[in-house]
């Protein structure tokens, strides 16, 4: 059957006038409960203007064939707590699904779909109602919703009872927590917002259709077994769950910030709205939604799950937080292996009975509507909502509050009455007009409104309307009022309304309810509560009615304890207030503490001569205060009114009936915190409307009111302290100096520097020298840095080596004025902060690293030079190709002088000596060796044989362009093995190139001529030279560098080769143009 | 606990040596002054939170070396800058001067940035050497706004900030404006084959 179809009739069987706008078939992840779902979007009515709500169905067949077997498992109103994202699902196979999260302030539901076209439509759909709502939201028309009442879920509820459930519930608590572990995960992923138990109501009971109300539901065996066990059971998961859920959420920072800041901020953001749409349509669209590794993060549960065996659920009073946090756990134990399914265990449908205990939806509902108007009212307050400044810590506000707010005293009027389920009618204006100026604000509480059934089983009554309205009508008719919330449970209704001109300093308005009727749990008696901040002091108002009966004190001691533990009011943030958190606590009611141990004729005859000390002392609620057993420091104003029950109704006579039961002051009216004066506490006997007398006083609150440009300045401080505190965190060094002075540096010449740096800041950070914009290095060749990156902790420092050293890779750079003796170093921190060391000397030119071409030029040595004469020298570039006369007067020598010094010593000196070329020379010769060939001072050469040899070949290696010049390289190891070609090649060589190979081709030969005394032979001076005068062009050694090593070693023995075969075929033959 | 900003802009303050770049960031982040120049080598950056109609921003100030010889590495720095604050001395003509060559630098380097002039030093009036007027007119003619302001005296400082910010939060909500633009156009598109789905569908 076409689901759309079959959804479309099931709304009209309902008897709505609702259409199924879109739906689509959805699997809940399969471990936590099998049987399929279709999620619908429906709209009612057909108008633009319509409200939609999103219905979560289950049918209950593997194929859904019938419309009977569709189901309604829970409704998202779309209003302006909506919230809707969607998670694709890492290792889930293929179809690929994603996790819809779908959530107001009162339900969550996360539902497994198949991500396919018809899914993105069907959300893109939702993303379209959500901003329509918005829209609404944002003009003041907000949506009602009263008409998703019509689909409460049908819950055969007789089943229920009869299945797994004894009468009372409690003794297969343990046993259903165990055997369907599992169904209930699946219903605790709706949680409600810590929602009082409330009778469930069948479809069958709304207003649209009261006579098809089930008989079985009148069973108060059965709905008083639904109370006490299952209930209580469901919640303990939902909010175990939900606080799971929510410690997940901490622990997974961006999983948070996609999950709940777009939506913070939305709230927080005051009207300009323009940004604050932007804001919750990019919570509408995330973009790109973050995967959500709800597997990954979870140590808490991992390393918890041994522990949480033995936890148990079943003791319903115990509702601290440890042990929330352990059902948690625990329930988390089985919960998660199953939450990633690779493949999705297929389970089987389960057994009908057991389909059946999924009764939660209800609540949800039924909390959604109770709230109804109010609920509007605190999103708009949400909205505009001003007093949540961002940026600092809510705690940080709280410790500054003095600075930024005064005193101003505000009146608050407590009303209370027991209006014995009757009509309303007649005037109030007595009770609540009965002081001269209009009070701030209303708290009016109102007990056994509606003694129905109806209400009773539920929750659903006429009278609040009909009370509401009465009551707005006797408001103080100097003030006009708005009502901040309305909030029910059976017969207590408790009624929040302020001054108009205060009503934006109100937010924060939380309500909760507790049953303590009928097994402790039911509606019947309880009580029902609001919380607000007004301005900046929070208050609590509690109207409850505790248990009757003249004996039952005990109980109604049990009653209060029971409201004081389970009344939660929940915050968005999952955490939650309790009664005693606020600065101001007003507890009214029908609170039922009676007059005992006097004989009615005493206590008639006292009321008479308003004797009221021997009564007052007699009043169980005053003696059980005493005993500390009741309402700890809660005070109560002097009563100075006669009791104010029970009175024949209509007349202010007391009881005539039968039972003559004792007068007593059952209607009272108590206050914790220091900040109120009472100013009246008084009953009101022209009221004859109920057998009880309505109550009320008059308090006058010290509010801390914020004076705005205070608190702005507040925050601002707040802001900068925040921001010095970050500035100082970032981490500082300190250098030693930010500029190395080389000086004079030359050839060959070693300078070492040390660089002191301390961390002087208040963190501990890493360094590194980095490289500047489009250089390869983070310093120039002819340096060294050790260490280039380290770690220094906050007050230690650390030493920075750096070497400097101009070799034969680096001298003809700085030679030729191509690279300078210049740096700028950059020490780069953690954070991006950077410091920059300035290196600078100068140079001094030397012959080596110079070119042939120049030093053929010099007549002088290159010291006695000008720089720029140098550089001159250096920029004539001899075009080599075009070899002219000009450039042969321009060279003064066939080859530079400077290696026929040196070769002319070996020559004289050197040709006998062994291990030439081969021992090293010594540093010192060498260095006096470099200036006597750029000084020409002293004449005669310094140094031993070795030295000179060394500095020979050293001078030929540091030669700018190799004797055999870079474009010659590769047509001579071509040539190599043939004299006739390497003659050609050379032929084409510069001059002085050509000369400086002839000289030392013919001091090779001289030096062969010796090889008795030198040992020396053709091949290893061949092998040296060939290297020396063919050294491998930088393009060629790049070449190489691409190569694999074992390829690089072959080409490189080869070119060995061949550079030695080239230079030995003029070792062999004497080469003459 | 709540979101700490709304927008993060990065700054950067250019201009030359010795105009008191440092101490104009001095001044904004940490509310000091110091009389002792020390010369910045290298880059610094503080940050700053304010608020702009309701907007709370985050700014992150760098401030750079204004020598000569680090020019070629300051320019870096340029990459992800929402806006440029360029900085001489009205005591010091030849700074006011060198303004043209840092704004030439600012368009080599940046591709869409806010920027702001700014006279600094303009405590003393018988040191001025940069008259408000021509240099209002030159500001006025390469369409920058000019402050003048004294980190010494803190005189301004705040306003040029706040400004600059203002610029830099004007140029994001364009370019967001623009950008939705964009995707309200494939919206559209989505919407109509929505459309045709649903007729489909019913």
């Amino acid at each position: 059957m076409e689901p759309k179809a079959a959804i479309q009739e099931f709304l009209l069987k309902c008897n709505g006038h609702e259409l199924c706008i879109d739906c689509i078939r959805c699997d809940i992840v399969p471990a936590w409960t099998s049987g399929h779902h279709i999620l619908a979007l429906v709209s009612s009515g057909a108008s633009i203007e319509a409200e939609q709500g999103l219905f979560l169905f289950k049918y209950t067949a593997e194929i859904l064939s019938a419309v009977e077997e569709l189901s309604v498992e829970t409704i998202l109103p779309i209003k302006g707590d909506f919230r809707k994202h969607l998670v694709p699902i890492q290792n889930a196979n293929v179809p690929s699904t994603k996790r819809a999260i779908l959530q107001t302030s009162k339900v969550k539901v996360e539902i497994d779909v198949v991500s396919d076209s018809k899914e993105q439509n069907f959300f893109s759909r939702v993303d379209e109602c959500v901003q329509a709502n918005f829209e609404k939201i944002k003009r003041g028309i907000s949506a009602q919703f009263h008409w998703i009442q019509r689909y409460q879920v049908p819950m055969p509820l007789v089943n229920q009872t009869r299945h797994g459930f004894d009468a009372f519930g409690m003794s297969t608590f343990n046993d259903f927590e165990t055997k369907n572990h599992r169904q209930t995960v699946a219903s605790s992923q709706f949680y409600p917002v810590r929602p009082a138990p409330k009778p469930p109501q069948p479809r069958s009971h709304s207003v649209h259709n009261p006579s098809a109300i089930q008989r079985d539901f009148l069973n108060p065996t059965a709905a008083s077994a639904f109370e006490g066990g299952f209930f209580e059971d469901t919640y303990a998961m939902v909010d175990s769950n939900y606080a799971t859920m929510k410690s997940e959420n901490r622990l997974s920072a961006s999983d948070a910030s996609v999950e709940r800041n777009p939506y913070a901020n939305l709230a927080a953001t005051p009207p300009k709205n323009a940004t604050a749409e932007e804001e919750f349509s990019e919570y509408i669209h995330p973009s790109p939604p973050k995967p959500r590794q709800v597997t990954t993060n979870h140590p808490l549960v991992q390393t918890s799950s041994s522990s949480s065996t033995s936890s148990s659920s079943s003791s319903s009073s115990e509702e601290d937080g440890t042990e929330t946090a352990k059902d948690a756990l625990k329930f988390e134990d089985d919960f998660y292996p199953r939450v990633q399914p690779t493949k999705p265990p297929h389970l089987p449908p389960r057994p009908y009975k057991q389909k059946q205990t999924k009764p939660s939806s209800t609540f949800y509902m039924d909390q959604v509507i109770a709230d109804g108007p109010g609920d509007e009212y605190s999103e708009v307050t949400a909205f505009t909502g001003s007093a949540t400044p961002y940026g600092i810590r809510e705690e940080v506000l709280k410790r500054r509050e003095k600075d930024y707010t005064y005193l101003e005293p505000f009146r608050i009027f407590i009303g209370t009455w027991n209006v014995n389920g009757q009509n309303a009618a007649h005037s109030l204006s007595d009770w609540l007009m009965s002081d001269g100026s209009p009070p701030h604000i209303y708290a009016i509480g109102f007990q056994e409104l509606d003694l129905s059934k109806e209400a009773f089983l539920f929750n659903d009554s006429v009278r609040e309307e009909e009370w509401r309205v009465h009551v707005e009508k006797y408001l103080h008719s100097d003030g006009k009022y708005t009502l901040v919330r309305l909030v029910r449970l059976v017969g207590m209704m408790l009624l929040v309304y302020v001054r108009e001109g205060q009503k934006r300093f109100v937010r924060e308005v939380i309500t909760d309810t507790v049953g303590t009727g009928i097994m402790g749990k039911m509606g019947n008696k309880g009580g029902v509560a609001v919380r607000l901040m007004f301005h900046n002091t929070s208050l609590c108002f509690i109207n409850s009615h505790l248990a009757a009966h003249l004996d039952e004190f005990e109980r109604r001691n049990q009653d209060y304890n029971d409201i004081c533990q389970r009344m939660r009011f929940e915050k968005d943030d999952g955490t939650f207030y309790q009664i005693r958190d606020h600065e101001f606590v007003i507890w009214m009611g029908d609170l039922n503490y009676r007059i005992s141990d006097l004989p009615l004729e005493v206590v008639t005859d006292k009321i008479e001569k308003r004797d009221f000390r021997v009564l007052l002392e007699h009043d169980q609620l005053n003696k059980q205060l005493d005993l500390h057993k009741v309402f700890h420091q809660y005070i109560e104003g002097q009563i100075g009114f006669k009791p104010t029950y029970k009175y024949d109704p209509g007349s202010n006579n007391y009881d005539t009936s039968e039972k003559q039961r004792i007068p007593a002051w059952c209607d009272r009216i108590l206050y914790l915190g220091s900040i109120a004066k009472q100013l009246v506490y008084r009953s009101h006997d022209t009221l004859l409307l109920s057998d009880h007398k309505p109550v009320s006083s008059l308090f006058e609150v010290q509010v801390k009111v914020v004076d705005e440009s205070k608190f702005r300045k507040v925050i601002e401080e707040e802001i900068r302290k925040v921001d010095r505190r970050e500035n100082e965190a970032l981490p500082q060094l300190s250098i030693s100096t930010n500029e190395i002075h080389i000086g004079d540096l030359h050839f060959m010449e070693m300078r070492k520097f040390t660089l002191d740096v301390a961390n002087v800041g208040q963190v501990d950070t890493g360094f590194s020298f980095v490289n500047k914009l489009d250089e390869k290095s983070y310093c120039k060749p002819w340096m060294r840095i050790q260490p280039p990156k380290g770690f220094i902790c906050v007050g230690e420092f650390q030493e920075i080596k750096i070497k400097i050293e101009v070799n034969k890779q680096t001298a003809c750079f700085l030679n030729s004025g191509q690279d300078k003796l210049e740096d700028i170093l950059i020490l780069r921190l953690d954070n991006g902060k950077d410091y920059y060391i300035t290196v600078n000397g100068t140079y001094q030119p030397s012959c080596f690293g110079a070119s042939i071409e120049t030093l053929v030029r010099m007549v002088e040595p290159i010291r006695e030079m000008k720089i720029e004469e140098i550089q001159r020298m250096v920029q004539e570039q001899t075009d080599w190709s075009e070899e002219s006369e000009a450039d042969i007067t321009t060279e003064k020598f066939d080859i530079p002088k400077e290696i026929w010094m040196m070769v002319d010593f070996l020559f004289r000196n050197g040709l006998e000596t062994e291990e030439l070329f081969s021992k090293g020379g010594f540093h010192e010769e060498l260095v006096a060796i470099r200036d006597t060939l750029d000084t020409g001072i002293p004449e005669a050469m310094p140094g031993s044989i070795y030295s000179i040899g060394e500095a020979l070949m050293l001078f030929l290696e540091c030669l700018r362009e190799p004797v055999i010049p870079y474009e010659f390289y590769n047509k001579c190891l071509e040539a190599s093995n043939n004299y006739t070609l390497c003659k050609q090649v050379l032929k084409k060589l510069p001059r002085s190139h050509r000369n400086v190979f002839k000289y030392l081709a013919a001091f090779i030969r001289e030096l062969l001529l010796h090889n008795d005394d030198n040992k020396l032979d053709q091949k290893t001076l061949a092998t040296l030279f060939g290297e020396l005068f063919l050294r491998t062009p930088p393009s060629e050694k790049e070449k190489e560098s691409q190569m694999s090593a074992s390829n690089r070693r072959t080409l490189g023995q080869q070119r060995t080769r061949k550079k030695a075969s080239f230079v030995y075929q003029f070792i062999i033959n004497e080469y003459d143009e | 606990m709540a979101r700490e900003y709304d927008h993060l802009f990065k700054l950067l303050i250019i201009g030359d040596s010795g105009v008191g770049k440092s101490s104009l960031l001095l001044r904004f982040a940490d509310n000091t002054f110091s009389g002792t120049y020390i010369t910045t080598i290298g880059v610094d950056f503080k940050i700053r939170t304010i608020d702009v109609n309701g907007d709370r921003v985050k700014l992150q100030i760098w401030d750079t070396a204004g020598q000569e010889r680090f020019r070629t590495i300051t320019s870096t720095y340029y990459r992800g800058t929402h806006g440029v604050i360029v900085v001489y001395d009205v005591t010091s003509a030849e700074s006011f001067v060198n303004v043209k060559r840092w704004l030439h630098e600012i368009d080599q380097n940046c591709e869409i940035v806010s920027r702001i002039l700014v006279g600094n030093k303009n405590d003393c009036p018988e040191r001025k050497m940069v008259v408000t007027e021509d240099a209002k007119s030159f500001a006025e003619q390469m369409g920058i706004e000019l402050f003048e302001t004294s980190a010494k005296e803190n005189i301004n400082v705040e306003e040029m900030f706040n400004s600059i910010t203002k610029l830099v939060l004007q140029q994001k909500k364009e370019s967001a404006a623009k950008l939705k633009d964009k995707n309200d156009a494939q919206t559209v598109s989505l919407n109509s084959k929505k459309e045709k789905r649903k007729s489909k569908c019913c």
